[in-house]
């Protein structure tokens, strides 16, 4: 029995050992291609994402340092009148 | 090396007609290593391809350490153990769902694949697969490789990044907890 065991056991090894050799095919060659280009593709609509973003992001930080710089002329006019009015100065005439 | 060194040159330029030469010389090489990994033609098939894109995608990033050849089986070795881990946990997931009940939901959660799908084409295959995956993966790669017409210890020990020493013994002890495997195996199966 324990010799019985002992063969088949060694057979299933055997049968592992010998294993056919497999070849690729040329679909899997062709798949192989297909995904690289497809890959490639993902990555360069990816790479333009990423560009247009940053574009973007850059566009939108001009304008608003655009509008920073007009509102804060207005704010300045406006402190300018507080202080005026603060020291009793009167700025709609030129006189006195 | 120099050759080697060259080709990777051009490889890192995105040189595809070198590309398409190195598929060429070691796309079956690959390919039979996955598939004495995983036993089955498709799966096979689908890493070997996976294979080769990560060598597209990472040559960039090979520094030539190694001979290239050793950098793609290497790569061929750990995508084919990531697939086998990818299978346990397919395992696991439906051995729960059988448990719950929810066969379909496990399934679907599995991806869909049923987790012993291989053991329908290399069916005599079912027990030593079942006794190689009682391996740890070190033993499992070195004896695995070593029953790959192309690999040589010595160079089992360099995909391995150890001594060829170290692969003798990791090979001897495979092959003994692989025959007390089978033993066992076949004795609750009959």
């Amino acid at each position: 029995m324990i010799e019985f065991e002992k063969n088949i056991t060694m057979q299933k090894l055997r049968d592992f050992e010998n294993l056919e050799e497999i070849q690729p095919s040329q679909e899997w060659n062709d798949s192989l291609m297909n995904q690289l280009n497809n890959r490639k593709r993902h990555q360069f609509a990816k790479f333009t994402i990423v560009i247009l973003l940053i574009i973007l992001v850059n566009i939108g930080f001009l304008i608003n340092s655009i509008n920073h710089r007009a509102s804060q002329y207005v704010d300045r006019g406006k402190e300018l009148s507080i202080i005026s009015n603060e020291f009793l100065i009167n700025t709609s005439s030129s006189k006195n | 090396m120099v050759q080697d060194a060259d080709i990777v040159k051009r490889l890192k330029a995105g040189d595809m007609s070198v590309f398409n030469a190195i598929v060429n010389q070691y796309s079956k090489q690959v390919l039979n290593t996955c598939y004495r990994f995983l036993l089955d033609r498709d799966d096979a098939e689908d890493v070997s391809q996976e294979v080769f894109i990560e060598v597209f995608q990472s040559i960039k990033s090979f520094k030539g350490d190694s001979k290239l050849s050793t950098w793609i089986y290497r790569i061929a070795v750990s995508k084919s153990l990531d697939e086998l881990k990818k299978r346990k946990r397919k395992k696991r997931i439906s051995s729960i769902g059988k448990l719950l009940h929810i066969d379909e939901v496990a399934n679907w959660i599995a991806g869909g694949a049923m987790p012993d799908k291989s053991l329908n084409e290399t069916e005599n295959m079912k027990e030593v697969l079942q006794a190689l995956n009682s391996l740890p993966d070190n033993q499992r790669v070195a004896f695995t490789l070593s029953k790959i017409q192309g690999y040589s210890n010595p160079e089992i020990a360099e995909i391995m990044t150890t001594t060829t020493i170290a692969v003798e013994s990791l090979i001897y002890r495979a092959k003994k907890k692989i025959s007390e495997e089978l033993k066992l195996i076949l004795q609750n199966n009959n």
